[in-house]
């Protein structure tokens, strides 16, 4: 076990930017890991963020309105 | 009658598609014993709730078909995973010429300043113009607006005490703040604020004759066109000056489509946010076991605007789709051309998602409730983190400020609602300070 938080994590997370229609419920759910553009297209932040922000990434891809976000476990 | 969902999974639908047609009431009462005429009209006792015939087909009949107005037909999807991945699909299309998509009983989606606004486009057109606003919306940007909305708030709501005697909230603030809130983020100077207010009150009335309707529109576009000519010679900050000179002057946009962008964004946000706020109110003054729990924090405000939008649903008419290629949602085939009714209201109903709905038994819950009010997919509301600010922050201020503020009626049964209006809303609520 490490306590480096950025090694531990399992996550790693894509936007499909075609999808993203800005409507900003990944950033209200987890700010941490996203953020949006000047087009209110949404950002990774944090490509790999860790596992703490699990509970807020889910949140995120659960009420993202087009589906634009994945999560790859690794 | 069936007890399960009809299984359109393999053929039963075949022999009565119209296969590429939009469904025609025949068609539809093959498919479904549960055919009726769709109506909103909520039970006379229970003058808040749907329908009762929503909670049926639900449980009997989640895919079902109704008829509207004289001829046409469409789906209509009562249940919430249904409804959600409809409104996720792109397939289905918002635009109302599409063949299919059901108009009857939507008056209003079809006016010429409607069809090219994004609230009825597909992607790519949908993408491109929603790109144009969605950051002004976004979470960032309304925490900007806070402090103007906050102060916007507080100033109608002290306005209130000055009115003589029992008040009318609808009027003297639910209507009053979401127009103040959109002008300002928009740019219309202080002068022109109350008439602004008026043409958007007249511009939303559905209920006008299709001259009526063109003649307010012409209004509001030149009211627009003035506006627009404003920015052009003296920019400021705000919505207006920056569409202007990013989407007009670079020939993006043409001002008639930006007086159109102006007109959907108001029209979108204006009775929606005043209903919320109207019915949030009476809710809370039904239920002062409910507002307890907030004064006493035992229960959030967050928790309370979400489900105070989620029982109300003051989008009830659909969100309308039209099905632009054969599409299987929960097991039921909708055909290309066929038309669909994605009911937001009915899906924030589902008892198997949600706790109690009916009105009776509003309950604030401990966690926001995940709910399709400011819909899903693409299209999902532009203005939620502002209406949410609005709602937030508009309905704690009032009850701190007014405690005790009373309804002259208790009568939920006399209450007066809003007719020829796109959305749900209490016309009058006459309450004492
Ligand atoms: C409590 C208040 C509100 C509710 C319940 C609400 C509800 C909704 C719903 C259900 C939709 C989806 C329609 C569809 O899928 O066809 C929508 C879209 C939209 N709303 Fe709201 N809304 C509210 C406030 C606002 C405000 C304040 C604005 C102003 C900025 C606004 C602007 C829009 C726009 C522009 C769209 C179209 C978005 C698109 O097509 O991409 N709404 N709203
Ligand atoms: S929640 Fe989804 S659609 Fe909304 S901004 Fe984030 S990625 Fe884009």
């Amino acid at each position: 076990m490490t306590t480096d938080l950025k090694a531990a994590t399992t996550m790693n997370l894509t936007i499909d930017v075609a999808k993203c229609c800005g409507s900003g419920q990944c950033v209200m759910a987890a700010p941490d890991v996203f953020d949006q553009d000047d087009d209110g297209v949404a950002f990774l932040l944090d490509q790999t963020p860790p596992d703490t922000e699990r509970a807020n990434v889910d949140e995120a891809i659960a009420s993202c309105p087009t589906g634009a976000i994945t999560v790859v476990d690794g | 009658m069936d007890a399960v969902p009809v299984d359109t999974d393999a053929d039963t639908r075949t022999d009565t598609s119209s296969g590429g047609q939009a469904t025609t009431a025949d068609d539809g009462a093959a498919a479904c014993p549960h055919l009726r005429k769709y109506s909103l009209t909520p039970p006379e006792s229970r003058p808040l709730d749907e329908p009762d015939y929503f909670g049926e087909l639900r449980q009997e009949c989640p895919a079902s078909t109704v008829t509207l107005g004289e001829s046409g037909s469409s789906w209509l999807f009562t249940a919430f995973e249904d409804v959600k991945t409809i409104l996720a699909d792109t397939r289905f299309s918002s635009s109302p010429l599409t063949p299919g998509f059901p108009l009857e009983g939507a008056p209003g989606s079809d006016a010429p300043v409607a069809v090219t606004t994004m609230i009825r486009s597909d992607p790519p057109v949908h993408t491109r113009l929603r790109r144009m606003v969605a950051k002004d919306f976004m979470p960032k940007a309304v925490e900007g607006y806070r402090d103007f909305v906050c102060a916007t708030i507080d100033a109608r709501i002290d306005s209130l005490a000055t009115l003589p005697q029992p008040i009318d909230l609808i009027e003297s603030f639910a209507l009053a703040v979401p127009s103040d809130v959109i002008s300002k983020i928009l740019g219309v100077p202080v002068e022109d604020e109350a008439m602004f207010q008026e043409l958007t009150e007249r511009m939303t009335t559905l209920s006008l004759t299709r001259e009526e309707q063109y003649q307010v529109i012409g209004e509001f576009a030149a009211f627009c066109d003035r506006l627009i000519s404003l920015k052009e010679s003296e920019p400021a900050d705000d919505l207006l000056t920056r569409l202007t000179h990013e989407q007009l002057l670079t020939g993006e946009l043409t001002r008639e489509q930006l007086a159109g962008f102006v007109i959907m964004l108001v029209s979108a946000g204006h009775d929606t946010t005043a209903g919320m706020f109207g019915l949030s109110v009476l809710t809370l003054l039904q239920h002062p076991d409910q507002l307890e729990l907030l004064r006493s924090g035992a229960r959030s405000w967050d928790s309370a605007v979400e489900e105070l939008v989620r029982i109300h649903t003051v989008v009830r008419m659909g969100p309308r789709r039209a099905a632009t290629e054969d599409i299987e949602v929960g097991g039921t085939l909708v055909r290309k051309g066929e038309g669909v009714i994605a009911s937001i209201l009915a899906a924030n109903h589902d008892e198997s998602q949600f706790g109690p709905s009916r009105f009776a038994d509003f309950s604030i819950p401990e966690e926001k409730p995940k709910h399709l009010g400011f819909g899903f997919g693409p299209h999902q509301c532009v203005g939620q983190n502002l209406a949410r600010l609005e709602l937030g922050y508009g309905l704690p201020r009032l009850f701190e400020r007014y405690p005790d503020l009373r309804l002259v009626d208790d009568d939920i049964t006399r209450l007066r609602f809003r007719e020829g209006r796109a959305f749900f809303g209490i016309r009058e609520l006459r309450v004492h300070l």
